[in-house]
């Protein structure tokens, strides 16, 4: 840790001690005293330190979204049918229908000591339609769920949007004017 | 900048205090908890608190008014939640910035394909380390353990790789400015 030490006091580097802390506290790599003694200046609301804080976030946020093979994360939405889960149940279902329909054809022209086996193979084919339908009726129902539980809080709480907030949305775009 | 009551900030004022700092405020914020709703929950707080105590700031000093309270709030509404991951992997897992409009949206992924060419511009031992900090996020130590490197080395090369990044992106600003 001496050699950390002796790196960052490197008046000769680029870049201000600052911004350094901040990546460093970002990144969790500040060692215990450091880490008070800076936190200090955050809590004593000194700005250049709460900037540079802001800005090895936004860094590091742009870094990330740099990376050729990541796109930028989107916001996930509720109900959506991209879930591992889902398409791991989509593909279980699928894969049931197959196999009873392939049992199907297989005894279709069967005489009477293969009955049996048709009979199983319908009861297998309701299964599966009921299997996806109840997954389908599962998944609409999540959907559903998940909006009428925000819908819910929209009717039983009441929703209190704070004044600035409405008067930030009202204003004009001062900074697009200038 | 109190209103008529004496009390508490006309909700205009508090507004373009938001307009104005509630970006930084937030990045401040995630990066201090590391949670995107929490630091969400605590932007919130922290104007509302401006409404109601604002007007103890000197103009001059409101800034640095927001990002105390911002930060107090921060440990008294965060303190449990707080921190237990300290990687970088969830902090990365978010936008730059949370926007709607097309103009802000094409702005950032301009950034984006600037902070690419000059990321492609740095040596390539600092890109090395920018990768496996950020993008593997590796610790500066398993990094210097990976590489054969002396922790210091590994430390300077980063230190070098984001001061050229934060000059280029100040440089591109003021370009647009």
């Amino acid at each position: 840790m001496a050699e950390k030490t002796d790196a960052q006091s490197h008046g000769d580097l680029p870049g201000s001690d600052v911004d350094w802390l901040a990546f460093e506290y970002v990144s969790g790599e500040l060692e215990p005293a450091a880490e008070s003694a800076w936190e200090s200046r955050l809590a004593a609301g000194e700005v250049e330190a709460c900037e540079a804080v802001s800005r090895a976030v936004e860094l590091i946020q742009l870094i990330a979204g740099a990376q050729p093979q990541l796109p930028l994360p989107q916001p996930a939405l509720a109900g959506s049918a991209g879930s591992p889960w889902k398409r791991g149940a989509v593909a279980t279902a699928a894969a049931g229908l197959l196999l009873a329909a392939g049992v199907i054809w297989w005894n279709a022209d069967a005489p009477g000591p293969h009955r049996e086996a048709t009979v199983a193979g319908d009861v297998a084919v309701q299964r599966a339609d009921t299997l996806l339908a109840a997954w389908n009726d599962g998944a609409e129902s999540a959907e559903s769920e998940s909006i009428s539980r925000v819908d819910g809080v929209l009717e039983s709480e009441e929703l209190v949007v704070p004044e600035w907030l409405v008067a930030a949305v009202a204003l004009p775009d001062e900074e697009g004017t200038r | 900048m109190a209103s008529q009551d004496g009390e508490r900030v006309d909700p205009a004022t508090v507004a373009a205090w938001y307009r104005e700092h509630g970006g930084p405020l937030r990045s401040f914020l995630l990066g201090v908890v590391r949670d995107p709703e929490l630091a969400d929950e605590l932007v919130q707080v922290t104007f509302t608190r401006a409404v109601e105590a604002g007007h103890t700031a000197r103009t001059d000093t409101v800034k640095g008014w927001l990002f105390r309270v911002a930060y107090n709030e921060a440990m008294l509404v965060g303190r449990k939640r707080q921190v237990q991951d300290r990687s970088l992997r969830r902090l990365a897992e978010q936008p730059p910035r949370q926007t709607d409009v097309p103009e802000e949206i094409a702005g950032l992924e301009e950034s984006i394909h600037e902070v690419r060419d000059a990321l492609d511009r740095l040596p390539v031992e600092q890109q090395a380390v920018v990768r496996m900090r950020i993008y593997e996020d590796k610790t500066f130590a398993v990094i210097a353990e990976e590489l054969g490197a002396p922790l210091g080395t590994v430390l300077t090369r980063m230190r070098l790789a984001l001061a050229r990044l934060q000059r280029f992106l100040s440089d591109e600003a003021g370009k647009e400015e």
